[in-house]
């Protein structure tokens, strides 16, 4: 590949010439693109691309879940989020001068063992009045839709000889009654249709009478959910991830599956919440199943389920990839439960699993899938153990466990097995080390980086072995949610696909956000109770998705690429949750010119200018203090160090707080910059970061910590794109970052059913790309059709609006070599008849 | 990971050192043309209305909404300055007031402005003032409406109308929980004067260089009709020498309510004038001459570019006014920022 160096500044005056469009026959291609057309890549199996569901942001409860009620088995505590109790969400009411007071209980009178709270309301309304509940749904209330029908249910029972009458209101539509006669648990059920659309609607639950009434498991369900399922799917989320065309569906998770508690929902251990995610707790009827603490900060009812997720991907054409916990904790728990009967336990819960799914009527779980609605097979194959654990010897050794039990029930079955949350470091070098090892079939890797990074290791699977286990891409995106972002993936999955034959499977992460609840961010899809919306990123998967082909055709690609720079700029310091001194800041060449120096003991800051207006920065006794324990990244910048080979050295202490030091080095305008971070991660870890805002992708990572009023020598030695990092004089780590960047990036492939070609073509830079097209002497049609996503690289989708689509139309030109300018920022798909 | 950045949050910082001391000093105005008004920013002037030209505009103190009116624009630099409302001791509005706009609909009068609360004086939201006297000088006639309702509640601001072919519409400035940047532009129908008709529509995000120094920041939106297109100016970045104007532009036949209707021009419109000495233009407002066809810019600036402390305590953001012309092709010329009052 010919590299000519693209200037930075060409990047920045190159933002002006966004226009698409220019012939480009004249001019000399900045690219080629050379396809053999009768050489096999890799086929590209039909489950490269799936959704991974994480009930992460409400995307389960309040999201996918159609139910329309919070909370509506009364089952929320201070456990599951703080400022929860078992009336989040409901509010008395009195209507016609009802009276009575409502309070959860959770005794002897309760609905079943594992659904242990309920609604009691004692009733001293006079004639006519009436006292009960009023449910405030999600985000701004019960969306509903005129001549929508909607089924209420309840479980209730009343004290009362003559039974209660409950008056079910929902707003637009017309109230309803239901008796409730006999003072032992019955389901009652009412259809409600609306008559008006809105989205503040709220759900109110009025009894009339005396007595005591107890009500559990409140319900409304819209009768238009997804393929009309009862206990069914929000049909507009569901219809957007089945056209994304998944090949898979991983699911619950994620970090709900790999907390918490390994031990059962019962009276032998206390009911427990907080639990890692346990499927026997989430199948059959819904007033029977537990309840839990969301890893997220939220209760899980579990209305969605093991059923229920099988159900979906049977309905969406994919292939179920469920996720059991290895009993090894991570996502910053990283515990490894030592208990060898619970092993054993989970061991068989996961054969049970498989039963659940593909077991025969006549089985046990078998019995219970078909009583649910599904007597055939769901043809379950393939199981992940684990998430992402940070106790690589433990997690592998359980790993195998549940391997050998599984493949020596089920020769065949894929078990997956992971290599941690990042890209690279320690816990991935071992964890691959023992699959590897251990010949385990696949491996799920997960990481979110910065674009940059996605633009700069397109070739990362071209090295992985070609006999080893296959790859997983179990989660991944970029940090942001504009279309520059989408771009650095989509350049990224060109490398992907390419790479077909060791990365069998690839899904963005994470799939679901609710507007007013989100953990996590980016997501593709986002919701609020009566819209939902696909992020930027959303729009490429579906097209990546929509047009994967069966066949990889070997393609290569010369032109520009971008070279790595020297690490200059600002110097920076700042504190997470941590008030902290800084002193004797300097800034030398290494023969010892000073570029930069400041000791405070002018009394002032100044040179020193505030990036992040957070904190309390103060010259105090010739030091820099930031005396803040709340504020995260009080970031303030000084200098701006044009040499690319300087030291940078401070005095750092920690006065008070949560973490260590951040400092900061190589800071642009922009905003991007490189940090050490020391004693972060609440003072267990060391790293250095590179990115923006909250966008920034670990470098180096290693445990690390910080004392309280200690003072600690900082220093970095920069050289050009090597960093060494001393800590007290000694070397802590070095890092070189000197990776070339590929903004423009390619693959093609071949869809057997069409026997088109499928040109798929990347631009993530700021200028067009002139492009020769060399098919190798294929015959192929004059047109194509093509599709593009392109726009401002700074624009996002959101609920306000969604500028970023793709554009489908007819072009001429084709044949077996040609030229065309695929725009700035742009993914472009050519398909193509052959001839 | 979460964003949670809003222009608020962003300031906390600065508002605590300032609460309870002065504002700071501010540095020596050197003017090299007198401006219209002299310590009145996102200075907005009506048309004339029974041949009196209103003027309305955030003081320094932020702490109240006032009306000047005159028969000429240049009038209104030494008119009278009515006190038309005041923001509570306490409370709802009792924070920051920024950017009245004043509008006559259907026979009466309405002040959009934006307003802080008392114990949290950047959570601002916007808010309507009615009066049905012909004067919009008499405090007399002024009620609050109340606050204009949005989709999501969060930061919003800066809110204009302007009605086009038989509908009217609002467009505003708001923080959208999904974006990181401090507000985008947002366009809605009304359904009366203080409420919306329709959800909103995001039609300008900051995302160019020149959109995102200091803050991200699109505000301050001034609509135009003219020569088939709905033109909409906007300020960007923050409100020291970055500040400048940007354009969108959208057919006068376009779905307005649509984002893909319109289009931002790449660079900014207006921008800080060395040769001037105007810096940070914007915030701006269109008016007509005495003729009632001279289009006029109504903006502000300052003389200066250094500014000591936050940018939103340093009061020399003074009025000026300065013809609006137009290119062949119909597109609006806006020149640099001359600094005055004129001619017109």
């Amino acid at each position: 590949m010919s590299r000519s160096r693209l200037l930075a500044t060409a990047t920045a005056a190159a933002l002006l010439l966004t226009t698409a469009g220019v012939p480009a026959r004249a001019a000399a291609p900045d690219y080629t693109i050379t396809v053999d057309p009768y050489a096999a890549g890799p086929a590209i199996p039909g489950s490269m691309y799936g959704v991974f569901f994480e009930d992460i942001n409400f995307a389960a409860d309040g999201g996918l879940y159609a139910e329309l009620v919070r909370n509506r088995s009364f089952e929320f505590l201070p456990a599951d989020n703080r400022a929860y109790t078992g009336l989040t969400a409901w509010t008395p009411a009195a209507q016609a001068g009802g009276s009575g007071t409502a309070t959860t209980a959770d005794d002897d009178a309760r609905l079943n063992e594992r659904n242990r709270t309920y609604l009691k309301l004692a009733l001293t309304s006079p004639a006519g009045g009436r006292y009960g509940v009023t449910n405030s749904g999600y985000n701004t209330g019960f969306a509903v839709k005129a001549g929508a029908g909607y089924d209420f249910s309840v479980w209730a029972r009343s004290d009362n000889p003559a039974g209660t009458v409950l008056t079910v209101a929902l707003t637009g539509a017309r109230p309803r009654t239901i008796s409730v006669r006999g003072d032992t648990w019955r389901k009652y059920a009412v259809r409600l249709t609306a008559t008006r659309t809105l989205d503040t609607g709220r759900l109110s639950v009025l009894a009339g009478g005396t007595g005591t009434l107890r009500l559990d498991m409140v319900s409304l369900f819209p009768r238009d959910t997804y393929k009309g399922r009862p206990n069914g799917l929000r049909r507009d989320l569901a219809e957007k991830i089945a056209a994304l065309h998944p090949g898979f569906l991983r699911f619950p998770g994620g970090c709900l599956v790999n907390t918490g508690s390994m031990y059962g929902y019962d009276a032998a251990n206390g009911y427990p919440r907080a639990r890692a995610y346990q499927w026997k707790d989430t199948v059959g009827p819904v007033e029977t199943r537990a309840t839990n603490a969301n890893f997220w900060g939220y209760n899980q009812s579990y209305g969605l389920g093991y059923f229920e997720y099988l159900q979906f991907a049977e309905d969406i054409g994919a292939m179920p990839l469920p996720v059991v916990p290895a009993l090894v904790t991570g996502c910053g728990q990283n515990r490894a439960t030592d208990d060898p009967a619970l092993l054993q336990r989970h061991i068989q819960d996961t054969l049970d699993l498989i039963e659940f799914a593909n077991g025969p009527v006549t089985s046990h779980w078998g019995g219970l899938r078909a009583r649910m609605g599904h007597p055939r097979p769901f043809g379950l194959t393939h199981i992940a153990v684990g998430n992402e654990e940070n106790l690589p010897d433990q997690y592998f050794a359980n790993f195998e466990k549940f391997r050998a039990a599984i493949e020596a029930a089920h020769p065949g079955f894929t078990v997956i097995s992971n290599s941690g949350p990042d890209d690279q470091g320690a816990t991935f070098d071992r964890l691959w080390a023992q699959n590897r090892a251990a010949g385990v079939d696949m491996v799920d890797e997960h990481y979110y980086n910065t674009p940059s990074w996605f633009l700069q290791n397109n070739k990362r699977y071209d090295a992985y072995d070609r006999s080893g286990p296959k790859v997983f891409l179990g989660e991944y995106a970029s940090l942001d949610a504009k279309l520059s972002n989408s771009l650095a993936e989509a350049a990224y999955m060109t490398g992907l696909e390419r790479n077909a034959d060791v990365v069998r499977m690839a899904s963005y992460a994470p799939l679901l956000a609710n507007i007013d609840n989100v953990q996590w961010r980016p997501d593709l899809i986002w919701f609020d109770n009566d819209e939902s919306w696909g992020s930027t990123s959303y729009q490429m998967q579906k097209l990546f998705m929509t047009n994967v082909g069966d066949r990889v055709l070997p393609s290569r690609a010369t032109g520009r690429v971008v070279q790595p720079k020297p690490i200059t700029g600002a110097i920076g310091l700042s504190t997470w949750a941590t008030a902290a001194t800084y002193d004797d800041v300097k800034v030398t060449a290494p023969d010892g010119t000073p570029l930069f120096a400041d000791d405070f003991d002018d009394g002032d800051a100044d040179g020193w200018t505030v990036v992040e207006p957070r904190g309390s920065w103060s010259v105090t006794n010739g030091a820099y203090t930031q005396s803040d324990t709340a504020a995260q990244d009080t970031l303030v910048k000084a200098g701006n160090i044009t040499a690319t080979d300087y030291d940078l050295t401070l005095k750092a202490t920690k006065n008070a707080g949560a973490e260590g030091f951040l400092v900061a080095f190589g800071v642009q305008e922009s905003g991007e910059l490189y940090w050490w971070n020391i004693g972060g991660w609440n003072n267990t870890q060391g790293a250095v970061q590179k990115g923006a805002g909250n966008s920034k992708e670990i470098v180096i990572a290693k445990p690390n910590s910080v004392v309280t009023g200690k003072t600690y020598d900082v220093r970095i030695e920069v050289r050009g794109t090597h960093v060494r990092l001393l800590l007290d004089g000694q070397e802590w780590g070095s890092f070189t970052d000197d990776k070339v960047s590929e903004p423009f990036a390619q693959v093609v492939t071949r869809d057997d059913r069409t026997g088109e070609l499928i040109v798929k073509v990347v631009n993530a830079q700021h200028t067009p790309a002139v492009t020769t097209v060399d098919l190798g002497g294929l015959r192929v049609a004059p047109t194509a059709r093509m599709t593009v996503i392109t726009g401002d690289p700074g624009e996002q989708n959101t609920r306000s609006a969604e500028p970023v689509q793709p554009v489908t139309t007819t072009v001429g030109g084709i044949g077996a070599t040609f030229t065309r300018t695929f725009p700035a920022d742009s993914a472009t798909f050519l398909r193509i008849r052959t001839r | 990971m979460t964003y949670g950045i809003d222009r608020r949050t962003l300031l906390l910082g600065s508002l605590g050192a300032l609460a309870g001391s002065e504002r700071p000093a501010a540095a020596a105005a050197v003017a090299a043309t007198p401006p219209l008004i002299a310590q009145r920013a996102d200075p907005f002037i009506t048309r004339p209305v029974a041949g009196t030209y209103y003027f309305t505009g955030s003081v320094p103190e932020y702490d109240r909404v006032i009306v000047r009116g005159a028969p000429t624009i240049a009038g209104l630099s030494t008119a009278t300055e009515s006190v038309v409302w005041r923001r509570p001791a306490s409370g709802r509005m009792g924070g920051h007031i920024w950017a009245p706009e004043l509008h006559r609909i259907d026979g009466r009068w309405y002040i959009y402005f934006a307003a802080g609360d008392a114990d949290d004086v950047f959570r601002i939201r916007m808010y309507v003032l009615e009066s049905a006297l012909a004067d919009p000088r008499d405090p007399a006639g002024w009620k609050l409406r109340g606050q204009i309702a949005t989709e999501w509640d969060s930061f919003s601001l800066d809110a204009t109308t302007f009605a086009h072919r038989g509908r009217r519409y609002l467009i505003w400035a708001q923080s959208e929980p999904e974006i990181a940047v401090n507000s985008s532009l947002y366009i809605a129908e009304l359904s009366n004067p203080w409420t919306l008709r329709t959800k909103p529509t995001r039609i300008a995000t900051p995302t160019r260089s020149w959109e995102i120094q200091g803050y991200r920041v699109n505000e301050g939106p001034a609509a135009l009709v003219r020569n088939g297109r709905v033109f909409v100016t906007f300020s960007a970045s923050a409100t020291d020498a970055r500040y400048c104007i940007g354009l969108l532009t959208a057919d006068a036949n376009a779905d307005l309510l649509r984002n893909g209707s319109w289009v931002k021009t790449p660079q900014p419109v207006f921008t800080t004038n060395e040769q001037t000495s105007q810096y940070g233009p914007g915030h701006n407002s269109f008016t007509v001459g005495a003729d009632g066809v001279t289009d006029v810019l109504v903006y502000h600036a300052r003389d200066y570019r250094d500014i000591t402390g936050d940018p939103l305590y340093d009061p020399n953001r003074h009025t000026r006014v300065q013809k609006l012309t137009w290119n062949p092709d119909g597109t609006p010329s806006f020149g640099v920022p001359s600094g005055g009052a004129g001619p017109l």
